[in-house]
């Protein structure tokens, strides 16, 4: 059992990829019925037949073990169709009657061009509400442009800021926040529109541009160009104001540790494990914050000598336990042996059928008294086709003639495929 | 208008960044947020830039964007009057968000009433409870802890980058948000009052891009490499007046790319027509597509390549965002009119919904003090007492 605090709400995932079926995802976790809508005979991105390098070892079919499917997709279940068709469009119908929301992630105007654009959606069931999330929305000159987070990543500024101060912009890596921005956003999409549905008793439309999704973390920078007139330049680690701030290697190549100093208790502490207690007594010229700016690369250097000689992870532990803020930064793998993690009970040990059971990253966040839980793992495609299609009211003569036609299936192979050519 | 969350009353303590952005998506709803401040006006009206270099606590960026129509009241939550004050302000409310340390933050929970009361969303770096939940971090060193800040350089194995400041902040508070409008809707449909534990780590290490599933899966940890001259154009490339940001690796982006510079010849041409050649002729390619951006700006390598369906963005800085077409025919930026600062343009909605979003000015410190406090029954002369006690500012 997973949350349920959104029991009864009723959810259709027609998004692909990451940012719509991840925020599907959040709101299963507390406890909507999310039907996730599944493309067939064509594939998605995320179901290849050829292995590459997202798929994890195992058995049965590639599409099954691919990595960026199965993170954005548990606690829904799974149909397959081919809205294009006949059939396959009957049952979009009768789920839109069904459903409070849909959440959908074509380029814009791909959805209009199936027939289940706003309008269709609206006349179908008027208490529906529907979130199209293009990269820069559906509205505006760039209406039907294609994009990757990265190009998001760009466009708002982002790529601006990430780098170094001083460096080249080719060296700046392409960076993919959106996919993490927009389920979130999603989530308060569909809430906001079910909250206005309470008085109106009408659904409502969402034009939720990626890029406006995303932007608003950027306040500060706009604010530099906005009221102080600047235009921002990278910062690398460092903080104008705040020394020391930084980013500093380890004994072990490849293992670096964050080093913070906000006020002069955290200095105080730093000075302390640096072995110079003095540097914070009254009268030194670093006892001071604003002295402490004068004298950034001198005490970058003194950090670096301290962490250059420890383990990261020793190093956060000593600093931390004198109040100095430290954190290591963490590969994938030092995730787990992290005490503060497995105290939470945060890793989530997932039984998938082709990978048997392994421990995923846990929830965003933790709920009492109905906590989010794994009540499914990313479902298999075409799962829960006949259970889906029984539920909107399909007999089983129904569900083998909509098989047989094509307008649902529950594998992708070569005969699929050859359906798609033709 | 008709705003989703009218009706709502939404309290926030703790005055950081991060429970600023939570409740900042509830009041331009809205909602009606109290800000329930804390005597130094806290993190987020202390964080730069502020207007004209000078520090003040009506004047700093974060606070001018993220306080956006909110109600402000001082008040020291760590003396039992501050509590009273707080647990009256709570009997009204649907929800409380909080972000101080543990053990403050479990005597300002305390002040709810455990039946009644509203769903109430705990938001810290680590966690409310646990070894590390005492530790002092902030935004770069929570980030640290996500496996984001390990995959983000500019050099292979160089010195991993935070993103920009406070960017990793405002998506805990996002996320804080989100559970928490959940929260509400639940006690409202089924009465039970839920609190939610929201931990920054958690919260980002947990979201769909984290690098610890490949781990899992493939185990791999992937790092940045710095050019890709394997598999390209993807990242940056300059052009005429600055730079673009490329994904067209793949098989179809890639067609469509030659065909955009004019050389659909160029798919079949043995050096780029299969990953191991593709991929040692880097080089040969650029003489194709560097004189092609040479030629163009952003604008029109955008557009002439979008043409062709060819994924493409020009990389804008923060004194472009705001002029962008899109965002122009969007209303993507809004000025609020802000007290002792003037016009301020700041970002809009992050989801347009017809009449649902609107930002008003963010309040003086303390503000709305007196206005409150009237209408939780405090009289003037137990006002007077309040901030003749310190309590109340």
């Amino acid at each position: 059992m997973t949350g349920t605090a959104l029991s009864g709400v009723r959810v259709i995932d027609l998004a692909e990829v990451w940012a719509g079926p991840f925020g599907a995802c959040l709101l299963a976790d507390m406890g909507a019925d999310v039907v996730k809508v599944e493309s067939f005979p064509r594939r998605s991105l995320t179901r290849p037949l050829v292995p590459d390098a997202r798929v994890a070892d195992g058995p049965g079919p590639v599409y099954e073990r691919v990595d960026s499917q199965i993170q954005g997709n548990r606690n829904k279940r799974h149909i397959a169709i081919d809205f294009r068709s006949e059939g396959g469009a009957g049952i979009l119908r009768r789920l839109l009657r069904w459903g409070d929301v849909i959440i959908e992630g074509f380029a814009a105007g791909t959805i209009d061009r199936a027939g289940f654009g706003w309008e269709a959606v609206h006349g179908i069931n008027p208490r529906i509400s529907m979130i199209s999330m293009p990269a820069w929305g559906v509205r505006g000159p760039y209406r039907g442009y294609v994009a990757l987070g990265s190009s998001i990543d760009a466009h708002v500024g982002h790529v601006s800021l990430r780098g170094v101060p001083g460096g080249a912009v080719e060296d700046v890596p392409g960076g993919f926040h959106t996919d993490a921005t927009s389920p979130i956003e999603v989530v308060f999409a569909a809430l906001a529109a079910l909250n206005r549905r309470e008085r109106t008793g009408e659904g409502s439309f969402i034009d939720l541009s990626q890029a406006e999704g995303f932007a608003w973390a950027l306040a500060g920078s706009l604010a530099e160009w906005e009221i102080a007139g600047r235009v921002p330049e990278p910062l690398g680690n460092r903080d104008p104001h705040v020394v020391p701030h930084g980013c500093y290697p380890s004994a072990v190549p490849e293992q670096w540790v964050v080093v913070c100093a906000e006020t002069d208790a955290q200095w105080a502490g730093l000075a302390e494990a640096l072995g110079h207690p003095e540097w914070a007594e009254d009268g030194h010229a670093w006892a001071s914050a604003a002295g402490r700016l004068r004298a950034r690369e001198e005490i970058d250097r003194a950090i670096a000598a301290f962490t250059s000689a420890r383990a990261q992870a020793d190093s956060a532990d000593d600093l931390q336990s004198r109040g100095v803020i430290a954190a290591p930064v963490a590969a994938p793998s030092a995730l787990l042996p992290s005490p503060q993690l497995q105290h939470r009970g945060w890793f989530q040990p997932v039984d998938q059928p082709y990978f048997g059971t392994r421990l995923f990253p846990g929830f965003l966040w933790q709920m009492a008294p109905d906590p989010p839980e794994y009540e499914r793992p990313s479902g298999l495609i075409g799962e829960h086709n006949r259970d889906v299609l029984s539920g909107l009211g399909y007999g089983e003569g129904e569900i083998r003639a909509l098989e047989e036609a094509y307008a649902i299936g529950d594998r992708y192979d070569a005969e699929t495929e050859a359906r798609l050519g033709a | 208008m008709d705003q989703p969350l009218a009706g709502m009353r939404v309290i926030e303590v703790g005055g950081t960044i991060a429970v600023g952005a939570a409740t900042k998506q509830f009041s331009d709803f809205g909602a009606d947020v109290v800000r329930v401040e804390p005597p130094t006006g806290g993190e987020l009206r202390r964080t730069p830039p502020f207007s004209d270099d000078r520090p003040h606590l009506d004047t700093g960026a974060y606070h001018l964007a993220l306080d956006t129509g909110k109600r402000s009241l001082v008040l020291d939550l760590e003396t039992p009057s501050g509590r009273e004050v707080l647990g009256r302000l709570c009997s009204g409310a649907q929800l409380l968000f909080v972000q101080l340390p543990p053990e403050q933050a479990e005597r300002v929970l305390s002040v709810v009433d455990a039946e009644s009361g509203p769903s109430t969303i705990a938001i810290s770096a680590h966690g409310l409870d646990g070894p590390y939940a005492g530790r002092a971090e902030n935004d770069m060193s929570m980030f640290a802890w996500t496996t984001r800040m390990y995959r983000h350089a500019v050099e292979a194995e160089g010195e991993p980058l935070r993103y920009a400041p406070n960017v990793a902040t405002i998506q805990v508070g996002a996320t804080a948000a989100a559970v928490g409008l959940g929260a509400a809707w639940g006690q409202a449909h089924d009465g039970t009052r839920r609190h939610v534990d929201v931990s920054g780590v958690e919260a980002l290490a947990g979201n769909v891009d984290t690098g610890y599933v490949d781990w899992v899966l493939l185990g791999t940890e992937r790092r940045a490499r710095g050019r890709m001259t394997e598999n390209y154009p993807i990242g940056n490339y300059a052009c005429k007046d600055g730079y673009v940001m490329f994904a067209a690796t793949l098989g179809p982006q890639f067609q469509r790319l030659c065909t955009a510079i004019g050389h659909p010849e160029l798919v079949d041409d043995p050096r780029f027509n299969e990953p191991i050649a593709k991929s040692q002729h880097w080089a040969d390619f650029m003489e194709y597509l560097g004189p092609w951006l040479d030629a163009r700006t952003r604008s029109e390598v955008f557009h002439e390549m979008q043409a062709h369906r060819v994924m493409v963005a020009p990389v804008l800085d923060m004194s472009e965002v705001a002029d962008d077409p899109q965002a122009r025919a969007r209303g993507s930026f809004v000025a609020v009119e802000q007290p002792l600062v003037g016009p301020v343009t700041i970002h809009g909605a992050p989801f347009q919904m017809e009449e649902a979003w609107a930002a008003r000015p963010s309040p003086r410190f303390g503000e709305h003090g007196t206005e409150i406090l009237d209408a939780l029954g405090y009289s003037r002369d137990e006002q007077i007492a309040l901030f003749r006690a310190g309590v109340t500012g």
